[in-house]
Formats: C-alpha cells, structure tokens, sequence
C-alpha cells in the first residue's frame, strides 16, 4: 500500500492546479509520474497509449455531445429567450415576478440543455437587463440567474450525470430521471424565497403597476405558441427515458435532430449559426473528454496507491451515515470554492464512490447529491463559475461582490434542498423507483 | 517557415471542421437509427459501434489542437490571476513546454498501439458482422499529434517574445452569433 503517495499526489494536482495547469495536464502527468514510481516507465506508458480510446471510444459517452448540441441549438434559436418572454407574462404581475419568471424560464431551458454554465449563460444576457430596467435590485437580479442556471445539471439531460453514471457503474437513465424532481424542488425553492422577500422588503422588486398587469394578459397565449413545440418535444423525450423507449444517447441525438428541425420550421435559425452550435457542442466535447481521460488516468493511479480502499475501510469503522455525509458535504464545499464542476468531480470520485459503496449507500442518490453540491460549488466565492459567467454577461453594471451577495440567499434555499434530500432520500428516488 | 505555420493553421481548422462533421453525422445517424427502430421496426445495423469507435474517437481529439489556440483548455486562473503580464507569460511558457512533453509521449504511445492494433486488423464484432476499428486509432494519434505541434509552437513563442510571443500565436474562438442574432428571429 502506498496511501502516502496517493495523498502527496492530491497535493501534486491542487498545487499545478493553482498554477493554471490546465486540469487534464495536471491529473494525466501526476498520473503518468505515478505509475511509473509505483511500477515502471512500461506499465505508465501502456496505461497511457490505450487509456484514451478506451474511454472515448464508449457509446454511453455519445451522450454527452448530443446533449450539448441540443442545448446549443435551443440557445442559438432563441428559445431562452422566448422562454423568458412567456415566464414574464404568465408571472411577471406577483411581487418578485420578473426574477421568478426568470427563475421558471431557466428550469424550462434546463429541459433542452445539459450544463449549468450554458444555462445560466442563455438567460444572463436576456433576464438580467430585463430586471434591471424594472428597478431590481442588482443581487437579485443577477443572483438568480446564476443560481437558476444550476438547474441545467439537475433537471435532464445533464452531462455531470453521464459522467458520473460512467465513473460509478450505474444506470444513468436511472439517474437523469432522479434528478427531475430535485431540480423542480430547488426551483419551487428558490421561487418561493423570492415571493417571500419580494413581499417582505418590496423595494428590492418593484411590483407591475395593475395597467401593466392587465396589458401581460392578451399576449399570454400567443407567447406559448412560439415554446410549446421544443417543450412538448422536451417532455416526450424525458418520457422516452422514462419508459425505456430510448437510452440517453438516442435521446440526446433525436432531441437534437427535432429542435434543429422545429428550429428550422420556426425560422429561427440559419446555416451559419446552426454551424456556430455545432462548433460550440463540439469544442466543449473535446474540453470535458480530455479532463476526463485523464481522471480516468489519475483514478487508475489512485487505486494503485490502494487509497480509495484506505478511506473505504476508514469509514467502515465510522458506522453513522450521517458522518459520511457531512465530510462528503465538507469535502465538495471546501473544494468547490476553487474548482470547477467538471475537475471536482472527476477529482472526488474515484476516492468517494469506494467510500458509499462499502458503506452500502444508494448510488443514484449520491449521484443526486453530487451533482448538488457541484452546482453549489458552482454558486460559491472565490470560483464561482456561474457567477463568473453573469459577470461577463452584465458587464461594469454590476460588480462582482453584489452578485456573489444576490447569491448568497439562493445558496441558503440550497441548504434547505440538501437537508431535505439527505432526511428523505425518497425526493431522489422515488421516481427512478418506479421504472 | 511562415508557409509551414499557414499550413499548420489551416489544419488545426480543418480538423475541428471535420471533428464537427463526424458530430452532425452522430445525430443523424442515431436520428435516423431511432426513427428506422421505433417506426419501421428494422434498426440500422452497427449503430453502435461506428458511434463510439468513429464518430466519438474524431469529436473527442480533433478539435483539441483549435482548444487550445483558442479559448484553451479548462484551467483556474483564481491564484496568478495578480500576476504581472512578464511573470504569466513565463509561467505559460514552462505550461505549455510540460503539456508539450505530455502530449508527444501520449503521442508516441497512441502510435505505438494504432500500429500494433493495425498489424492485428483490429475489428469489432457488430451485428452478425465484423466492423473495421484500427483506423480510428489513426484518428485519436492524428489529434494528438497536431494539439502537440500547436503546444510546441507556443512554447517556442513564449521562449523568445514571452507573454507577446504566445498572444501572438493564440487566436480568439469563433464570434458568438448571438451578438448578431436578428431580434426579429427571437422575439
């Protein structure tokens, strides 16, 4: 056993890491240093010439640029935007109606994408500004872009669930449906923060006046003519999912394929940008593929070091569940300030899922609370990616100190959504239960 | 030398272009799989296994090289972000001239085992059939090879002009089309 090498390799990663290595350099050359000390030059270099392909070349894994393309195509066809259009006419006129419209709209726009920085980017750039000429307040105006946003890896398709149904071995058909109610929760969550808030200190969310409430209604239902199609199609593939009748790929790929056609039907997109999706899913792919092979690297060193083992046979003395939970929370939230979602979690897992695993828990609802606490990672100071994202969007109009304040109160509603999934594992697992 | 550079640009393009097209291919392709299985009962044969060993294989590792003279890879900036120009450039330079390193070894052993893999005819057995899979491995060293010649000519960029040289040598994404997105055709 080399537990010792395992762990001064962790800080190999964290320190190159900080030093802007780019997150697959760091994970696949502290990999290949490993394998050699531990065997032999031979053994990293063979690792090192198969590993790749074998990883890549994986059909579960199609998912994941099918996704991306999916939710480019939404994006660049200006369905967020028509999404927003529609939250703000239907919601607009309740106290906090703009941020809670923007809130749903993102939740909408998490049907069709499969990343929380696409989500939250879609929507910055339309709902920000919106709130902003009505009088919000800055925090919140930009707090709930960024914390809405998160809900593109809950709610499917979600890459984060491709990947870690990869990496721990379970059905990731399983989990994408695990996540629909979580995400809904959260969402019903964080709206229910901001009527209440809105209601308390209205200043922070000047209210419509009545002529204007009144003027929302006559375009209510023209404004759904323009989204019911991508969400009729949204909602038939996650029941497609549901009843088996296509895997994640498939609907990744047909869900894909028919909003680039009702996109086309709507003339809402044209050659040069369906080209500019096609581009962005793609380049994505490669980024998160090579971080990945090279964790898929590092995870083979790791174990290796037999430290997974350690820390599994570590916790078998811990017999209180909840222990392993709060240092599972502890671990993601600490190392969510500093890393991103992707880098986290293909860090964390190949050392957390021997440790849920021995302890006999239930790996979809870990899966659950994983990609929770990414999302939260992805929401706290000082790398909040999200955040981050809401900053370029809005420009000098806000600084970045107000928007990690406007998070601050989505980040608590978050805390109510883990304690709630932790005491009732059921919000998680009831409907994968019922496949 | 400049025509070497030009040549080598115009590839880093051309790869991500065709990493694209075997993307487009993917939905088509299961679009159509997904279609023939559900409503004419007969799936197209090896949907499968071109999916992972082709169309993933050239999505995954052509577009890198375009990665990382573009936007880069996924990396934290939070710790050198007060970093003086000088001091970022030198720091990017010992970067790439590691990932340089990296990269040709990953190189040399992907060419290692595309070569074996071709001396045995490497095939997948798909639907009653057998589907040819060793030329994918050609795919993955092609990626490989052209990123690690883009990392090199960065290094050798920052060695001699610094933070100049490697700026030089970077060049922007592709302009995000929302900016001109007609509001006609979103409103």
């Amino acid at each position: 056993m080399n537990v010792e090498l395992g762990f001064w390799s962790l800080g190999a990663v964290f320190l190159l890491i900080a030093w802007r290595v780019p997150i697959g350099i760091a994970l696949g050359g502290v990999a290949l240093l490993g394998i050699a000390y531990l065997r032999n030059w031979k053994v990293s270099f063979a690792i090192l010439g198969t590993t790749p392909f074998e990883f890549v070349a994986h059909d579960t894994l199609s998912a994941i640029p099918m996704f991306l393309l999916m939710g480019a195509i939404a994006h660049h066809s200006g369905i967020s935007r028509s999404l927003f259009k529609a939250a703000r006419l239907w919601l607009g006129g309740i106290p906090g109606g703009l941020a809670i419209s923007t809130n749903f709209a993102s939740a909408g726009f998490a049907a069709a994408s499969g990343s929380s920085v696409a989500t939250a980017a879609a929507m910055g750039r339309i709902a920000v500004p919106e709130m902003l000429r009505a009088g919000y307040d800055k925090g919140l105006a930009t707090g709930v872009v960024a914390s809405a946003g998160t809900l593109g890896s809950m709610i499917p398709p979600s890459i984060m669930f491709v990947l870690y149904g990869v990496f721990a071995e379970v059905s990731i058909v399983k989990l994408l449906i695990a996540g629909i109610i979580p995400g809904l929760l959260t969402a019903g969550i964080y709206a229910l923060m901001i009527y209440l808030r809105a209601i308390i200190t209205p200043e922070i969310a000047p209210r419509m006046s009545v002529e204007e409430r009144i003027g929302l209604k006559p375009q209510r239902w023209s404004a759904l003519r323009e989204i019911w199609p991508l969400l009729v199609l949204m909602a038939g593939i996650i029941g497609g999912l549901y009843s088996g009748v296509v895997t994640p790929t498939e609907a990744g790929a047909a869900g894909a394929f028919l909003a680039l056609v009702i996109a086309i039907l709507q003339r809402r997109l044209n050659l040069s940008r369906f080209m500019a999706c096609l581009v962005e899913a793609m380049v994505s792919t490669a980024r998160i593929f090579f971080v990945a092979f090279s964790a898929v690297l590092y995870s083979k060193f790791l174990s290796m070091t037999g430290m997974p083992f350690w820390f599994g046979d570590l916790l078998g003395n811990l017999d209180s569940t909840l222990m392993l939970i709060l240092a599972t929370s502890l671990i993601f939230i600490v190392l969510g300030m500093f890393l991103d979602s992707l880098g986290l979690m293909l860090l964390t897992l190949p050392i957390l899922l021997p440790m849920f695993e021995s302890a006999g828990l239930n790996l979809i609802w870990f899966g659950v609370l994983t990609v929770k606490f990414l999302e939260i990672g992805l929401l706290t100071p000082p790398v909040g990616f999200n955040v981050y994202v809401i900053k370029a969007a809005v420009g000098d109009k806000v600084p970045l100190e107000q928007i990690f304040k406007g998070v601050l109160w989505f980040l608590l509603c978050e805390l109510i959504v883990v304690v709630l999934l932790v005491a009732f594992p059921q919000i998680a697992l009831w409907l994968p239960s019922t496949m | 030398m400049s025509s070497a550079l030009k040549a080598l640009d115009w590839l880093v393009v051309a790869m991500m272009w065709v990493g694209c097209a075997a993307g487009l291919l993917m939905m088509l392709h299961i679009a159509a799989d997904v279609f023939a299985r559900n409503v004419l009962n007969d799936p197209i044969d090896g949907t499968i296994e071109i999916v992972s060993s082709y169309y993933m294989v050239a999505v995954a590792f052509f577009p890198l090289a375009y990665v990382t003279r573009g936007e880069g890879q996924i990396y934290i900036d939070l710790f050198t972000r007060w970093m003086p120009r000088r001091t970022l450039g030198l720091i990017d330079t010992v970067i790439y001239a590691l990932t340089t390193v990296f990269l040709f070894a990953l190189a040399w052993r992907s060419y290692e085992t595309a070569h074996g893999k071709m001396q045995q005819g490497e095939v997948w057995e798909s639907a009653g059939g057998y589907l040819v899979v060793w030329p994918s491995r050609y795919v993955l060293l092609t990626g490989v090879l052209v990123w690690a010649i883009v990392t090199l000519r960065l290094t050798v960029a920052g060695l001699l002009r610094g933070a100049d040289g490697i700026d030089s040598e970077l060049h922007p994404p592709l302009p995000d089309p929302e900016d001109d997105l007609p509001e006609r055709a979103v409103e």
